[in-house]
């Protein structure tokens, strides 16, 4: 394939990619149980929502061009004073480190994006549960249940110890077009200990914060544009007052995927029951002048048969009139391009299951996401 | 787009410089980038009897989503031309290798094609080259301007 292209120096690009695919064979809606790997004996992958993945990470079998094979762990902390996203990456050509850390008293953020382009230093294991790159002094592990981590990425560190709750996490493969998709395993953290370093000075992370991780492993798309979700704190029952522990994480397509898949990759924990939500919608104002955004409304729309509902709204900080926004807007050649912003803020609102209200307790808060990412 | 410059040989058997600016235009092979530039050239040229070799500096200027990404480095080229009277005709193939933000290490593989028209110890010329890089290719079509020494 990629010799084809070289050959005949297609300017355009080489392989065809539908606009959208159907996804009715992959039941997205129906949890079942794990398949015997990622991809199929034809390198298909084997689109789904399972209730574990006790199969084999045989990734590497995939039709899907090499190229676009990436694994990444993905850890978000809401520590009472920090908002802590850290990440690790390996591409084909590539690793990438990403440390951000949200000043929840002054909205300031510290940020460092370590690109290491057609270096091979930064290694993942086929489960991506071992991550290490040398060459920052940088590792995360998710192993049984355990997170440990110390990402570095130009002075600005954190690391600490966690362990999985709401378990079990989120399974599922997403299937895209011929020979891609994803398996992504998604998870929730309560933080043991931990800490953050922005210019040589530590500062203790709180145990008992909470978090996230996205495990995921797959031949992605090229063009990506998404929208993602994530919170988590405690939900109170309107009508008994029983306080549970709760996450949601979502994530949808933006116009510009490609091709269009609704995976349905979107639900919420209450305890340690993880429901889907049937659709995820992100509805806001954007600046076209500032790029600065206005709340943000996500929602399941109300329809009928519809037992799970997420309806949330992220709203800025007590003594911000605008949600804390990053924006990472880079590119490199004609290689990769990146458009990416996080909104960071309270979040107000409740999840519906089964007929009963959980309203999320004041003083939570929520990341949000809309990105384009073309690699 | 394109102006050019340049001091370079005509003759046969002859030394000369050469500059040359233009654009340059690469494609994504994998992906739906598509990214424009602009190019600079300085080149030392020796022609022997049917070919010519050049040897100089680069300096394409990328502009990806509007910002300025550079690729600075060396080329080195041989082709063999024909003298058909009033223009020189010559196809050649070429490489360069560049330092850039992505990469300190960056490999491009051209394949020359160009008309000279000599004016005593000058030649003008348009040339395009057909490029090849890591996950990309594409065109970089160029003026140029020579004098022989």
């Amino acid at each position: 394939m990629r010799a084809a292209c070289l050959v005949l120096l297609a300017l355009a690009a080489c392989a065809p990619v539908p606009a959208s695919v159907d996804t009715t064979a992959d039941r997205y809606l129906e949890r079942r149980p794990s398949p015997d790997g990622i991809v199929d004996a034809k390198g298909r992958y084997q689109g789904g929502w399972y209730e574990s993945f006790t199969g084999a990470f045989n990734e590497d079998h995939a039709a899907g061009d090499k190229y676009n094979l990436k694994k990444w762990l993905h850890v978000n902390v809401d520590d009472p004073r920090f908002y802590v996203v850290v990440q690790m990456v390996r591409t084909d050509f590539a690793g990438n480190l990403a440390v951000v850390v949200t000043d929840k008293q002054t909205g300031e953020f510290k940020s460092e994006d370590v690109v290491q382009m057609f270096s091979q230093s930064l290694t993942a294991d086929a489960a991506v549960t071992t991550l290490a790159d040398p060459s920052t002094g940088s590792h995360m592990t998710l192993v049984d249940g355990a997170l440990d981590f110390d990402v570095r990425a130009n002075g600005l560190r954190v690391r600490g110890k966690a362990h999985e709750i709401l378990s079990p996490p989120f399974v599922q493969i997403s299937r895209f077009h011929d020979g891609y998709g994803a398996l992504g395993i998604w998870g929730n953290l309560e933080l043991d200990e931990g800490t953050v370093t922005i210019d040589g000075a530590d500062t203790a992370l709180t145990a008992g914060s909470l978090g996230l991780y996205d495990r995921t492993v797959g031949h992605q798309r090229t063009t990506l544009n998404w929208n993602y979700l994530a919170t988590s704190g405690r939900a109170r029952n309107r009508a008994t007052g029983e306080l549970r522990t709760f996450s949601v994480q979502g994530a949808i397509d933006r116009p510009r995927s490609q091709p269009q898949v609704a995976t349905k990759d979107h639900g919420f924990w209450l305890g340690d029951r993880f429901t889907k939500v049937e659709e995820l919608r992100f509805d806001y104002d954007t600046d076209p002048k500032t790029h600065e955004f206005g709340p943000w409304h996500v929602f399941t729309p109300d329809a009928a048969g519809r037992t799970a509902r997420v309806d949330v709204t992220l709203s800025p900080p007590p003594g911000f009139d605008k949600l804390f926004h990053r924006r990472n807007q880079s590119s490199d050649l004609w290689i990769v391009e990146r458009d990416f912003h996080q909104v960071y803020g309270l979040v107000q609102g409740t999840l519906e299951l089964d007929g009963a209200s959980w309203d999320i307790e004041p003083g939570t808060w929520a990341l949000a996401e809309e990105a384009l990412v073309i690699l | 787009m394109v102006v050019a410059l340049a001091l370079a040989a005509s003759p046969a058997k002859a030394h000369g410089l050469e500059v040359s600016l233009g654009g340059a235009w690469m494609a994504n092979l994998y992906n739906e980038l598509r990214v424009g530039a602009t190019d600079v050239q300085v080149a030392w040229t020796h022609d022997f009897a049917w070919s010519s070799l050049r040897a100089g500096a680069e300096w394409l200027a990328f502009f990806p989503t509007g910002h300025l990404d550079p690729a600075i480095g060396l080329r080195l080229g041989w082709s063999v031309f024909k003298d058909l009277g009033p223009v020189r005709p010559r196809v050649g193939v070429g490489v360069g290798v560049y330092w850039t933000h992505a990469s300190p290490v960056l490999p491009i593989g051209y394949l020359d094609v160009a008309v000279e028209k000599p004016l005593g110890p000058w030649t003008i010329g348009v040339a395009v080259s057909g490029m090849l890089s890591l996950f990309g290719a594409g065109l970089e079509p160029r003026l140029f301007v020579g004098r022989t020494f």
